[in-house]
């Protein structure tokens, strides 16, 4: 089993979809527990993803590559998860990330979803060129803990607080943290919208999604 | 030297086939999306497969259209001494400031939102630096002002405080409507044959042609006014990691819009635009001035001229934070490949930092500089009498000092170049002043330029006239296509 789990880590690490998978299944059907699998080869071989990706070892399309394969492996260890939760334990938190309305960058945001995946978050990414009603849709029909929010166009950053006002308005700003960031965004921008949290990179906005979520760093 | 017809040449003729035969098989086998209603159904009606938002464009129509758009044509400016020729063996070298970034820098001030302060100013220096023949509007956001409206002002702040050649500021049909009006007013009713400004436009790569950028360059097809059709290639990101394969999207990006263009206004000027650098694995951020980026610009230009259409590309691009040694080298090495190209129309040529975030005073001055040596450079070597210079050498002789010489007390000014911002002096002077550093020395130079700047004046029924239809504008209800 150790060994499964050494493997199943390598091969996250790998971005090796047959391999990882293949262990997951084998330690599965030799009944380790899910959260061991979970904790103890996926989310360690992510966590010494993100270390080697901020000491400049590992590079993005590596670490894109790992988090596709983290939420293949995923979908095999979560029906498994289920059946043995304790209904009141805590999931992994959601966080539904969105460029907004009338904004087309990406790249940055899809950044931050794979980071926030390899770091053991649940993320629904709502894409690009996001409405606040299809924002505020969602986090009312998913709770998510966390609202992530980007815009790279000067124009298209007062959007953010947009879509601030209309959580207030459907009454859910208080369920729900919000971050944002992109370039152009500033610190004092997000406190000025009152949003919970601004992050100036991906591993920030991780460290940024931990605190909020009040999970230890 | 930098011949616009001979352009460095990158591809070998084999390589330019492969370039061309690809971008044709990517039109017709993959497509692009064309998230625009109207544009499809004009596509759908000239016989192009559409299938959904797929549009498959069969290349027989695509070289055809694209044969309307002329090698070159005339962009007026408001003060006919300054209109420029874009494209063709005698055309300009059209070079302008930076443009979109959020923020604006300088020593004094530091780091901040950029506002139309900051706007007029660089509209300004741009005004003012002789190498610099067209004013790029957006030279910074203005921040400061509402978003429904600041397009406005900023377009304003062009066509005020310059009488140079423009871009219009046009991120969206609505935008790019109330840019055509702004120039009716300057140019006093309907804008002649002549295009009178520049609109860019990106598709949404890889292969998409999303609404809004759509709708400008159908604004613009219709009005008869120029059209920089740019992709905007991150090896890696947006395009394939490879440059053969980024340039072969890159061609069927261009060459789609240009097919549009066409279509919907047979003639309209239409530019190859080549912004194709590589994003940086380690941060996701594009890298400027790297080997990829230079090569990318080279062959651009191969490829625009294969198909003869003027070329914009390059740039005073680069990705350093701070005016330092990093900004420079990455400056130098984009700017050597924008005029080995022959280039037709930069943007961003004067100063671009921070990966086009910050819109830097020192580093405009840096970059002018930089500009004045390659327009000089561009001369070539001259061959009067004089300057061969037999008489002179049989004067000053063997053994002779030349610094003591007529021949050149009369000539070292005009034929030496001598750089305002970097300077000789011995190490120990140097100490002596403060060692001061060329992002100093381009403070002072900013601000010398600034100085220099004189009001080109506007009719004052063209202004009033200006300032009316704007600040009705502001009263109307915002656009449902701009409603953020
Ligand atoms: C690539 C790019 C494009 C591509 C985008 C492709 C894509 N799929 O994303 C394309 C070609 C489509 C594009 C189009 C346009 N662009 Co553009 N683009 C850029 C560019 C060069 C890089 C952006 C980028 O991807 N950076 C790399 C990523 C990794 O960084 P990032 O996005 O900042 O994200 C990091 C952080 O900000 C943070 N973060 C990001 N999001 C979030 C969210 C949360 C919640 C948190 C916590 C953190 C966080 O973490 C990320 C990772 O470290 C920038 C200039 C620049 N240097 O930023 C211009 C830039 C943003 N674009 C600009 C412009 C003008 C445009 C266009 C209007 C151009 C035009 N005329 O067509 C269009 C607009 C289209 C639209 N409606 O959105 C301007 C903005 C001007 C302004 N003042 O607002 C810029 C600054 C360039 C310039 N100087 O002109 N662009």
């Amino acid at each position: 089993m150790a060994h499964d789990l050494e493997i199943l880590q390598q091969a996250l690490i790998a971005a090796d979809p047959g391999e990882a998978l293949a262990a997951t299944e084998r330690l599965l059907a030799a009944g380790v527990a899910p959260t061991t699998i979970l904790e103890e080869g996926m989310a360690a071989a992510m966590f010494e993803l993100g270390e080697r990706w901020k000491r400049g070892e590992a590079f993005l399309p590596e670490v894109v590559a790992s988090a596709e394969v983290f939420k293949r492996c995923n979908e095999l260890v979560e029906p498994a998860l289920l059946a043995t939760r304790d209904p009141d334990a805590e999931a992994n938190a959601l966080v539904v990330l969105a460029t907004v309305k009338g904004d087309l960058h990406d790249l940055g945001k899809n950044m931050v979803a794979a980071m926030l995946r390899t770091s053991g978050f649940d993320v629904l990414d709502l894409g690009k060129d996001v409405s606040a009603d299809r924002i505020v849709e969602v986090v009312r029909e998913q709770a998510p803990q966390i609202v992530g929010l980007s815009a790279l166009l000067t124009t298209t950053v007062p959007y953010q607080e947009t879509v601030i006002r209309r959580l207030e308005d459907a009454g859910l700003r208080d369920a729900v943290k919000v971050m944002v960031g992109g370039a152009p965004v500033t610190p004092e921008w997000a406190e000025r919208i009152g949003a919970d949290g601004y992050a100036n990179n991906a591993p920030e906005a991780v460290e940024i999604a931990r605190k909020l979520v009040g999970a230890p760093q | 030297m930098f011949d616009r017809d001979r352009p460095l040449r990158v591809l070998s003729p084999e390589q330019e086939e492969l370039v061309h035969e690809q971008a044709m098989r990517i039109l017709e086998e993959i497509g692009t999306d064309v998230l625009h209603e109207r544009a499809r159904a004009l596509l759908a009606e000239a016989g192009c497969r559409v299938d959904g938002v797929r549009v498959r464009w069969d290349r027989g129509f695509v070289m055809e259209r694209i044969q309307s758009a002329p090698s070159s044509f005339t962009l007026r400016a408001r003060n006919p001494d300054r209109s420029v020729t874009v494209g063709g063996p005698g055309g300009d070298t059209v070079l302008m400031n930076v443009g979109g970034p959020p923020f604006a820098s300088d020593l004094d001030a530091g780091r901040r939102g950029g506002t139309l302060a900051d706007h007029d100013l660089l509209v300004k220096l741009t005004h003012a630096a002789p190498v610099l023949n067209c004013v790029q509007t957006g030279a910074v956001e203005a921040t400061d002002l509402p978003i429904a409206w600041r397009h406005l002002e900023m377009e304003y702040s062009t066509v005020r405080w310059s009488d140079e050649p423009y871009t219009t500021y046009g991120t969206s049909g609505p935008r790019a409507r109330d840019g055509i009006r702004i120039a009716e007013i300057v140019f006093g009713g309907s804008l002649g044959p002549d295009p009178v400004l520049m609109g860019i436009v990106n598709p949404n790569s890889p292969l998409v042609w999303d609404a809004r950028m759509t709708d400008a360059l159908l604004v613009w097809a219709e009005a008869a006014q120029a059209i920089v059709v740019t992709p905007f290639l991150l090896a890696g990101a947006t395009a394939p990691v490879s440059l053969a394969g980024g340039l072969a999207q890159q061609v069927a990006e261009c060459l789609s819009g240009v097919a549009l263009a066409q279509l919907v206004r047979p003639g309209v000027p239409c530019l190859y635009g080549s912004f194709f650098t590589v994003t940086d694995m380690r941060t996701g951020s594009p890298a400027f001035g790297t080997p990829e980026g230079v090569l990318a610009v080279l062959a651009g230009a191969q490829l625009a001229r294969r198909y003869r259409l003027p070329y914009r590309g390059g740039g005073g691009l680069a990705s350093a934070n701070a005016v330092d040694a990093q900004a420079a080298a990455e400056t130098a090495m984009m700017l050597w490949a924008t005029f080995l190209a022959g280039t037709d129309v930069v943007l961003h040529a004067a100063g671009w930092l921070e990966g086009g975030l910050t819109a830097s005073l020192e580093k405009f001055a840096l970059d002018v500089e930089l500009l004045d040596g390659f327009v000089r450079q561009r001369a070539g070597i001259s061959f009067s009498e004089e300057e061969l210079a037999f008489d002179a050498i049989a004067e000053t002789g063997p053994g002779g000092l030349w610094l003591a010489s007529p021949h050149t007390r009369a000539h070292f000014k005009e034929w030496l170049t001598m750089s305002p911002l970097f300077g000789t002096a011995d190490f120990a002077s140097w100490e002596a002043m403060g060692r001061p550093s060329a992002e100093q020395a381009a403070n002072a130079r900013w601000k010398e330029l600034l100085a220099s700047y004189e009001d080109p004046g506007i009719d004052p029924a063209i202004d009033e006239e200006l300032r009316a239809f704007i600040e009705q504008r502001k009263l109307d209800p915002p656009d449902p296509a701009e409603e953020a």
